[in-house]
This record gives C-alpha cells, structure tokens and sequence, in this order.
C-alpha cells in the first residue's frame, strides 16, 4: 500500500485550507467555519479539538469531500486536498486519497461480515479481483487482526468494529486518513489500541486528522493540536508545547485532559450523607440463555442519595448487572432491595430507572412537559391535578428545561434529551437511577453538566450508579466506586486523592 | 450468544431477534447465492398456485434441510415447531366450522402459503454474505444502484431489529410495558410510542450510513467488481433439483396431468 504520487511533483501539503468560510444550507445563518486557514504537512498526526459544535467535525468534511458531496452550502476560500482544489477532484478520484473513520461503529458498516466490509470500498472503485484480495489480506495484516477476518461485524466489541473500520478504509490505499471522534464508544483499553494503530499508520507515512473530545489517549501519537472556537482557530502549537499547558489553561480552553494524572477538575470527594441505604443487592446471579453465569453472586449496598461508578473490564457483567437492577433481564437467584421493599422484577421500574446511552429511545410524549407529566402519572404516587402542574413545573425549573417546555422532545439536542431522561426518571420517583456511559462523546463542559444533573438529582435522596470509563467524569462527580470483576464485586472504595491512581488502573490507563 | 456482552451496544440488545443476528452469516457452509435467489423465486411461484398438503409439507422438509445442512439446527427445529403449531391451529379450527373461525381458517392457510418462503428466506438472509449477493445481482446484469439499496436493505434489518428492541426496553423503563391488554386498550399510543422514536432513529442512521457510502465510493463511475468468486457445487444442484421437481410438481397437479 505505498502512497501513490508521493515521489514526483507532490504538493507541498497533504492538506491546505485558507481562509475558509463555510455555512450549511441547512442553517444558513451561522457560519459554521469562520476564516479557518490551517495547513498539513504530509506524514502528520494534528488532532482538531473544541467542544461541541465548533467547527471541527466542519473542517474534517472538507477534507472527506463529504462537504460538497453530502452537505450542500456556501463555501469561501480555498481548499486544497493533495494539491488539488477540492472542487475539482471528483468524489470517485478523492476517495482513493482520504479514507474516512466515523463515531458510530453502528452506522457506518454495510455488510456482516468484516471481509465483505473490508473488501466493500475496492468493489465500488471497480478493482480487479486479485488486486482486491492483496489489499484486504493486507489491511487485515497491517493492523495485526487477521483474526477478525470472516467474522460477524455485531458480534464484535466496539474496539475490534472501529479496528475493522480503519482496515476498511486502508483498504482503498488512502495517504490521508481523517477520524471524527473516533472513541465515542469505546473503553479505555480499545483507546490505547486506537492509540497505537494511528501510530502505525504514521509510521508508514500516512497523514492523520483526528477531531476529539477526548485527548488523553493521543498525546503519544499526536504531533500538534489545533483547538478551535465558534468556527475560528484559537490555538495551534505543536503536541509539545500543548502538552505544558496546564490543567488550568486546559480548562480555560474547555478540553478534556491531555494528562489523565492531572485532569484539573474539581473533584467531587463527597463523604456520603449516611442516609439510609437506598439500594441493597444480595447474591445476585444471572446468566443469558445457555451461556456461562456473568453475575455470579454480586454484593452491593448504595446509600441514599450516592452518586457510585460501575466500573470494570468489558464483559466483566456491568450491563447485565445494570440490567437486573431495572428489571430488563430476569436474574437466576438474588434480591435486589430499595429501601425497606423487595419488588418484583416487573415492578422494578417504578423504582429503578435507566438512562440510555440513546435517550432519545426513551422519550415518548409529544413535549417535554407533556414528557414529564406522563413521568409523574406512571409512578407509584398518584397525584391530583393541580399538583402535577405545580410539580412539573418544579421539575422543568430544576432542570433548566422550563424554556424548552412545549418543544418536542426529539427536536432537543443530545445533551437536552439526555436532560430530560432524567428528569422523567427522577419525576417519576425512581429511588435509583442507572446510567449507561452518559459521557460518552461528550465535550469537557457537557460531562461538567452531567456531573451536575446528577447530583441535583440525588440532592432528593435518589442514588445513582453510573457505568462509565470516563475517569475524568468519575473524578468529578462520583463518591464511590463499584469494581465488577468476574462477576463478582471485587472491591468498593471511595473516591479520593489517594484512590484516584487505583481508579485509573482499573480503567486500564497505563501498565 | 457470548461476544455479546463484551460490546457496550449490548445495553439496548438481548432478543430473539439479535441472537438470530449474531449466531448468523459465518456458518461455514451455505448455498450458492443465485441458487438461493432462484429457489426463492420457485417458492413464491409455489405459494401462489394451489397445493395439497403433501407438497407444502415436502417443501417444508427441504427447506428444513437446507438449514440443516447449513449447520443452523436450532433455527431449523424453531422453524419446524412453528409450522407444526400452525398446521394444528388449521386442523383444528376446521373441527369447529362457523362464521368466526373462517375467517381465522383463511388467515392460517395464507399463514401456510407463505411458510416456506419465510424460512427459506430468513435463512438466506442469514448465511448469504452480502458481498456475495452482491456479486451473484452483478453477474445477472442487476444495475449498480439496485445492489447497493440491496446491500443497505439487507444490513438495515438487524439494525431496526435492535431499534425495536431498544424502544421496547425502553418503554418497560418507563413502565409502559407492552403487554398483549396494553396493546389491545391502546393501539393507536402503542404504535406511536413504538415507531416515532424508532423512526427518528433511523433517520440519523441512515444519514450516517450514506456518508460511509459516499467516502466508501459508492458514487464511483467504474463498473463495480466483487471480492467473491461465485462457484456452483454439487449439492447446490441437489437442493434446486428438489425445488424444481416440488415446483414441477405443482404445475402438473395444476395442468392436470397428475391428480
């Protein structure tokens, strides 16, 4: 897979964007990219960074060619790929020069099985077949996974979707490869591995454009870092000199961490109030079908009003275990208390409600108050008329929602429909609330705003436990931690300065 | 079953539907991707004319062989168990002849009718690599854009699939569990609670997926080759020699030239 054209006549840069403006036809009003002029060098690593909505996700489409291609609007300035203004490359040509690696490992495959996917891009370019067959044995063994050849795409592990999806676009012998947020879904250890394949592809000369949240996993890789702003470049420095930033400055900046040792966040470090526990679990067992037991005997005891992180290798049972908690999966033996009752498994979700990854499953009413009255109707309490509206109204004042009041929920941004979830959650008088990876793919100041829904949302005695590998979100906002191994939980401790290193091994940082 | 809860989707999974999607297409064994096409088309052909019992059932027996061969034994005895529920209920409501139970007598002989073409069907879809069915549409001359609608309709099955199931989840969480009663008071709430989260979801998806598309060259100009290199076997002509002699001997029943 030798770049091509790389030897004779080449433009001097892999990438050259200058003094770019760009608005989507969608929403002509704002300008998406507001004079951008960033040049790349060939054989770079420059990681796009900035919370959301600043443009960068913008510049990592010009690149792709997905703006014109799939996004139609105005464009000033010059953009040049490989030499070549982008407006004269066709979509047919460009391809072959920019592979692409998108956030969703869901959404971006078109065939089952990872040959076929690999294979996919070579058939649409019309290749001959034994040209084909080379680049796909190649792509499976540049990457060192040629064991996930022939296999089932939805069988696999975020980690080992995303490795597939980089072997795709390989494939099609790109020299520019471009990621946008790569690591949304993944865990921390398939972070490093993500870590480590990029460097990879550096070494064999590629240029890599990476648009992230979260840094931590490429300050090995990255050689500069570019932090953008309302569609304007605020920062562009070498990895470096980003890296002697301090947490304070990376914080003024609103970004994640790019050492996680010293992530600068206000930790959280509550002692518990000592409320009375709100959730007991016994000997909690449950296996799927025929398969092995995942929870063989958990253990656990939350306090009212706690905020514990469920953490632990993948297939360690956190799911399952978050699972039996609300009563979507039958568990073989156990109890599972709050309070003083026992429900029945059915009768779980009056007590326990989950907060999805995808709230937008779970929001089923026509506007976001209506959302919250039908919350406050399906609880165990029942209310007279008038104090439902009086409660409401509380709910959307808390939350920050009394403005989006009549909006319907699905026209919400992520981050707002995430909102509402919980406040329906807690409307609805669930004593726990579980949430499922709630900062994943989130920018610095929306996992700050997570950290903060929840404990308002505790502030009324609700616990809440959180799966998460996001040691930053821990830092912030969780007093304790749950550590399913096995099966089993391995240990519970609180979070504080002296856990914090444990917590990070845990995770799989470092080591 | 066991990959399943090593992947951070499985929080919004755990289904019939889903385990039939991952225990799926690597079976090392499957028919011939154009062989599977014609035998289903032989089997709509089928479900159209009328047939006795014998047929039906022979053609059942095949199809079950089929996804006996493929290695699919549990989906095969679930096949079987469904059709023999169905031939029952039939045989049964015919006991009790009134007005109410011919209309469900002529529900259960459609049901019948198009038993086989489901089976065999989900069992294509269920072993048929896409690229190979790809590849199989192109060497038939099948337009580019055709195929890959094709391929996007085949791998958006498992997706809504697991939409469903998601949305269904979720409405438990929020404890509008959807039992048969609740369905039954409330149709038109159930549908919506179901589809409109669903259908928004999809709208995203399908979004992402046709960026992958494009940046995948699905817009290339070049006739579009296949990594697959179709080869008939022998027992690819065994199973559509039995097809063929199932359909042939239909059309004779129906020419009259066999009773």
């Amino acid at each position: 897979m030798s770049a091509p054209e790389q030897a004779a006549g080449r433009a001097e840069f892999a990438v050259d964007i200058e003094n770019v403006c760009f608005s989507y036809a969608s929403d002509p009003g704002v300008r998406a990219l507001d004079g951008v002029t960033l040049r790349v060098p060939w054989g770079q690593c420059i990681v796009l960074t900035g919370s959301s909505g600043c443009g960068k996700t913008t510049v990592t489409r010009l690149v792709n060619g997905l703006i014109p291609a799939a996004y139609g609007g105005v464009l000033e300035g010059g953009v040049g790929i490989a030499g070549t203004s982008l407006t004269d490359w066709s979509a047919d040509k460009l391809c072959r020069r920019v592979g692409s690696v998108f956030q969703n490992p869901r959404s971006q495959f078109f065939n089952l099985d990872t040959t076929s996917e690999v294979a996919f891009g070579c058939e649409n370019l019309g290749l001959r077949r034994d040209d084909i067959r080379r680049r796909v044995d190649e792509a499976f063994r540049m990457f060192g996974i040629g064991h996930l050849k022939d296999r089932d795409i939805f069988a696999l592990s975020g980690g080992q979707r995303q490795m597939v999806a980089i072997a795709s676009a390989c494939a099609m012998g790109p020299d520019i490869l471009v990621f946008d947020e790569p690591t949304a879904s993944l865990d921390v250890a398939s972070m490093r591995l993500l870590a480590r394949t990029i460097a990879r592809l550096k070494a064999l000369g590629k240029t890599v454009i990476v648009a992230e949240h979260r840094l931590w996993w490429l300050a090995e890789v990255a050689d500069r870092v570019v932090v953008m702003r309302e569609g304007r470049i605020d920062l562009d420095c070498d990895a470096s000199s980003f890296s002697r930033l301090d947490a304070g400055e990376l914080a003024r900046l609103g970004l994640r961490a790019w050492n996680i040792e010293q992530t600068g966040l206000p930790p959280a470090f509550l002692g518990g109030d000592a409320g009375g526990v709100g959730l007991e679990v016994e000997n909690l067992r449950a296996s799927y079908r025929t398969g092995p037991e995942v929870l063989k005997g958990v253990e656990a005891s939350v306090e009212r009003g706690a905020i514990v992180a469920l953490v632990g290798r993948n297939g360690g049972g956190k799911t399952t275990f978050a699972r039996c908690l609300v009563g979507l999966h039958r568990e073989s033996a156990g109890t599972v208390r709050f309070g003083a009752t026992v429900p029945k498994r059915r009768a779980r979700p009056e007590h326990a409600f989950l907060v999805m990854q995808e709230p937008g499953y779970q929001l089923f009413a026509s506007s976001v108050r209506g959302e919250l009255e039908s919350a406050l109707g399906q609880g165990g309490s029942k209310r007279e008329p008038g104090e439902i509206d009086d409660t409401v109204d509380g709910a959307l004042e808390r939350f920050g929602l009394a403005h989006l009041a009549d909006r319907h929920p699905l026209s919400l941004s992520g981050g707002q429909r995430q909102r509402l979830a919980i406040a329906a959650g807690t409307s609805q008088g669930a004593e726990l609330l579980v949430l499922d990876e709630p900062t994943s793919g989130l920018d610095c100041e929306n996992m700050k705003r997570v950290a903060r829904e929840l404990r308002l949302a505790c502030e009324s005695g609700t616990c809440a436990i959180v799966i998460t590998h996001d040691f930053e979100f821990i830092e912030t906002a969780c007093q304790s931690v749950l550590h399913l191994s096995d099966g089993v939980i391995g240990e519970t401790f609180p979070v504080n300065t002296s856990t914090l290193p444990r917590i990070r091994s845990i995770l799989g940082f470092g080591g | 079953m066991t990959n399943f809860k090593h992947t951070s989707d499985a929080a919004v999974a755990a289904s019939t539907w889903l385990h039939e999607g991952t225990e799926s297409p690597r079976t090392a064994r499957r028919l011939d991707p154009r062989v599977s096409l014609s035998i289903l088309v032989l089997l709509n052909l089928i479900a159209f004319a009328p047939t006795n019992r014998l047929v039906e059932i022979s053609a059942v027996v095949v199809c079950a062989a089929v996804m006996g061969w493929c290695g699919r034994r549990s989906a095969m005895f679930r096949w079987l168990a469904a059709y023999a529920v169905i031939f029952a209920a039939g045989y049964a409501i015919v006991q009790f002849p009134n007005d109410v139970t011919a209309s469900f007598a002529a529900m259960i002989i459609t049901f019948r009718r198009v038993f086989c073409v489901g089976m065999f069907a989900s069992n294509m879809i269920a072993t048929t690599r896409v690229g190979e069915m790809a590849s199989a549409l192109q060497r038939i001359r099948v337009p580019r854009g055709m195929i890959c609608g094709l391929c996007v309709a085949l791998r958006f099955f498992p997706t809504m699939g697991k939409e469903f199931v998601s949305v269904v989840e979720a409405m438990k969480v929020r404890g509008f569990a959807l039992t048969p009663a609740s369905i039954l008071r409330r149709p038109a709430a159930t549908v919506e609670n179901l589809l409109i989260p669903v259908m928004s979801r999809l709208a995203i998806v399908a979004d992402e997926l046709s960026n992958a598309a494009i940046v995948r060259g699905i817009d290339s100009d070049e006739p579009r080759t296949s990594y697959y290199d179709l080869r008939f076997s022998g027992i690819d002509a065994v199973f559509l020699l039995l097809f063929c002699a199932i359909a042939a001997s239909v059309a004779l029943a129906k020419t009259g030239v066999v009773a």
